[in-house]
């Protein structure tokens, strides 16, 4: 989807590209289970259920069409986790790509983050589009040469090649959680990241994989006790110490990490009261936050759960400033949509690049206009 | 269930979309609470069938489950306390607060009155659906536990709070009881767990096999079968297993005919039982 115009709040929306098949019979593999722009938006990430993470390069703007914002291409393909089988529980742990997480880029490399249930790998996407020419010990097809036919010495030149996008696994980080990984985030010091999973958070140096500090851990002593789950976690743009995490009971908690070492306690938490008077039977479960993400301002926080998009201000956590809802008219459905486990979908949200504008996922049309800019 | 980003359609009949606008269903309230109670008790048990495991809808549905049992658990016990005082002024419609916690399916606000005539004016009614929810309940716990004792169903209305009571008890494990204890909720959500390979370090294999006469035991290193990746069996298991069999090809020696048949018919009858847990 790209902006038409970009006057003011009068924004439209149009789609540009389709990706992918529109077949109605997909194979389950093929089936996209993330989707994460870069920092510039040049590149498009997405993962799949087969483990597989496709790029997207945004294609330069020509001179011959400079009102284009450019199409998006297919930039590199590669398979990112593999299945595994647990045997000592007899499950299979799956290869489905569950979050990608873009680092701010430092020099010409690319460097993403992406997760399946139990592991994190660092993935470096790096171009070639010149190699070396005239050995001198070897010849063009790298074998080497008779020394006795060398007679004189020659600089080997760069020159230029088919564009060559190589993608190489830098790091991998498993074996540290024993539940499903939900969210992963990366720290705005550009060293640390963390992941989520439905009980415990994660903190990881980007260059040290054999260790990581648990810094949020929330199983109960006697799991017959437990009521609520981490759903997302996310760093805070700016505050390298903050990170907020919601969970299935629809609240949020700041953490500072500065505070201790384990962020059991909140610095903040957020959560709205519920009005004893419109309680129902799933107004538990139609308040769990399936995501949260920070403005890029760093002031506010936007979350979704399953009938509402609320925006929060930091500074209050009373309840949120903004409500949106986004499918009203299935409140008197959600007894089927108990039954036939729709009612547990997760969505996501998002913010635009100057905080004007809220997009969340669904399964109809998305379009929310968000509220005038705040400075 | 379908999995996702696969389209679904509902269901053309049955369940609960039978009366898809529930707020223009004449049931009572506790037949829709009965419904949703069934629906979530089906979904606990199937739970360990579903190809993706999911600890959050676990804990949503148990959450559900809770919430409706802690509110028959209420009212039957100002059922209980109502009809202890006066079984007669139930029929002449004295007033009693409605429980707080009333829930709907629908998220408008509850209709307490609502729910409070059908409450009057079908007790007897609801006596039976109460009764008949306790009964399901306790039989899935049964399911659920595998086995172990349930409290007797019973057929007394003023036994009604003291079987709420042991159902609670049930679902609010604290408590280890004399008996088996019952701890359905952590069977299901420690199932959830994946769990690093560290269950097998400091245990030897050597331990485990004592009883298995290894000398007519015709074992081959090949086959012990598919190799586990490196991260999920530390090497020091890995060295015990190749120790065993190696010890195993060294010592295997055959004995009498007929103690090695009667010792590999043991074997087998070992294996199947390893093999089917």
């Amino acid at each position: 989807m790209r902006r038409a115009g970009s006057c003011g709040s009068d924004v439209q929306w149009c789609f540009t590209q389709v990706k992918g098949t529109t077949d109605l019979d997909v194979s389950e593999a093929d089936i996209i289970s993330t989707v994460e722009f870069n920092h510039t938006g040049e590149l498009l990430a997405t993962g799949d259920k087969g483990g597989r993470v496709v790029i997207f390069q945004r294609e330069q703007e020509t001179k011959n069409q400079p009102h284009r914002q450019g199409e998006y291409n297919v930039y590199s393909t590669f398979q990112s986790h593999e299945p595994e089988f647990d045997y000592l529980k007899s499950l299979e742990i799956e290869e489905k790509i569950n979050k990608i997480r873009w680092l701010p880029q430092q020099n010409a490399a690319h460097f993403l983050l992406s997760t399946n249930d139990k592991t994190i790998k660092l993935w470096k996407v790096s171009e070639r589009d010149k190699r070396p020419e005239g050995y001198n010990l070897k010849d063009e097809e790298g074998r080497m040469k008779d020394l006795s036919t060398v007679t004189v010495l020659q600089v080997p030149v760069l020159k230029p090649m088919d564009l060559m996008v190589e993608v190489t696994p830098r790091k991998i980080f498993a074996n540290a959680h024993t539940y499903h990984i939900n969210s992963i985030s990366v720290n705005s010091d550009c060293e640390t990241y963390m992941s989520a999973d439905d009980l415990r958070i994660n903190l990881w140096h980007l260059g040290i994989t054999d260790r990581s500090f648990n810094i949020v851990d929330i199983k109960p002593v006697d799991m017959e006790e437990l009521t609520e789950v981490i759903t997302a976690a996310e760093f805070h743009p700016h505050h390298c110490n903050l990170l907020v995490y919601s969970s299935s009971k629809g609240t949020l908690r700041l953490c500072d990490m500065r505070a201790a070492a384990l962020c059991d306690k909140h610095a903040k938490l957020f959560e709205e009261p519920e009005d004893p008077s419109n309680r129902f039977f799933f107004s538990e479960i139609t308040s769990s936050v399936s995501d949260v993400k920070f403005s890029h301002s760093g002031r506010y926080m936007m979350t979704r759960d399953y009938l509402t998009v609320k925006v929060w201000d930091l500074n209050m956590e009373t309840k949120p400033i903004e409500i949106y809802q986004i499918h009203d008219y299935l409140r008197s459905k959600l007894c089927s949509l108990y039954e036939n486990d729709c009612i547990f979908d997760k969505f996501e949200c998002a913010w635009n690049g100057s905080d004007r504008l809220l997009l969340n996922s669904d399964f109809t049309i998305p379009f929310k206009p968000g509220f005038p800019e705040y400075s | 269930m379908v999995g996702k980003g696969v389209k679904r359609k509902r269901h053309a009949d049955g369940g609960l979309d039978s009366c898809q606008n529930l707020a223009d269903c004449p049931e009572s309230y506790s037949l829709k609470r009965q419904l949703v109670l069934n629906t979530s008790l089906n979904k606990m048990q199937n739970g360990r069938a579903l190809p993706e495991l999911s600890l959050r809808r676990t804990v949503l549905i148990a959450n559900t489950l809770r919430q409706i049992q802690e509110e028959i658990r209420l009212e039957s016990s100002q059922l209980a306390s109502a009809m202890t005082l006066d079984s007669g002024c139930l029929e002449s419609g004295s007033q009693r607060d409605a429980p707080p916690s009333r829930l709907t399916t629908e998220s408008h606000p509850a209709g307490f009155s609502d729910g409070l005539e059908d409450f009057m004016s079908a007790t007897s009614d609801e006596d039976h659906s109460l009764s008949s929810a306790i009964n399901s309940i306790l039989r899935d716990l049964d399911i659920i536990v595998d086995g172990s004792p349930s409290p007797s169903n019973p057929q007394d209305n003023l036994d009604m709070p003291e079987a709420m009571d042991t159902m609670a008890e049930d679902w609010d494990k604290e408590e280890i009881q004399p008996s088996e204890p019952c701890r359905p909720l952590e069977s299901v959500f420690g199932s959830f767990e994946i769990m690093s390979s560290s269950y097998l370090v400091g245990v030897t294999l050597d331990d485990l096999f004592l009883d298995i006469d290894t000398s007519v035991c015709d074992c081959d290193v090949a086959t012990v079968g598919p190799a586990p990746s490196g991260r999920t069996v530390p090497p020091g298991v890995a060295d015990d297993l190749a120790k065993t069999f190696t010890s195993c090809n060294s010592s295997s020696s055959l004995g009498a005919n007929a103690n090695s048949r009667t010792d590999l018919n043991d074997l087998d009858h070992i294996m199947e039982i390893l093999v089917s847990s």
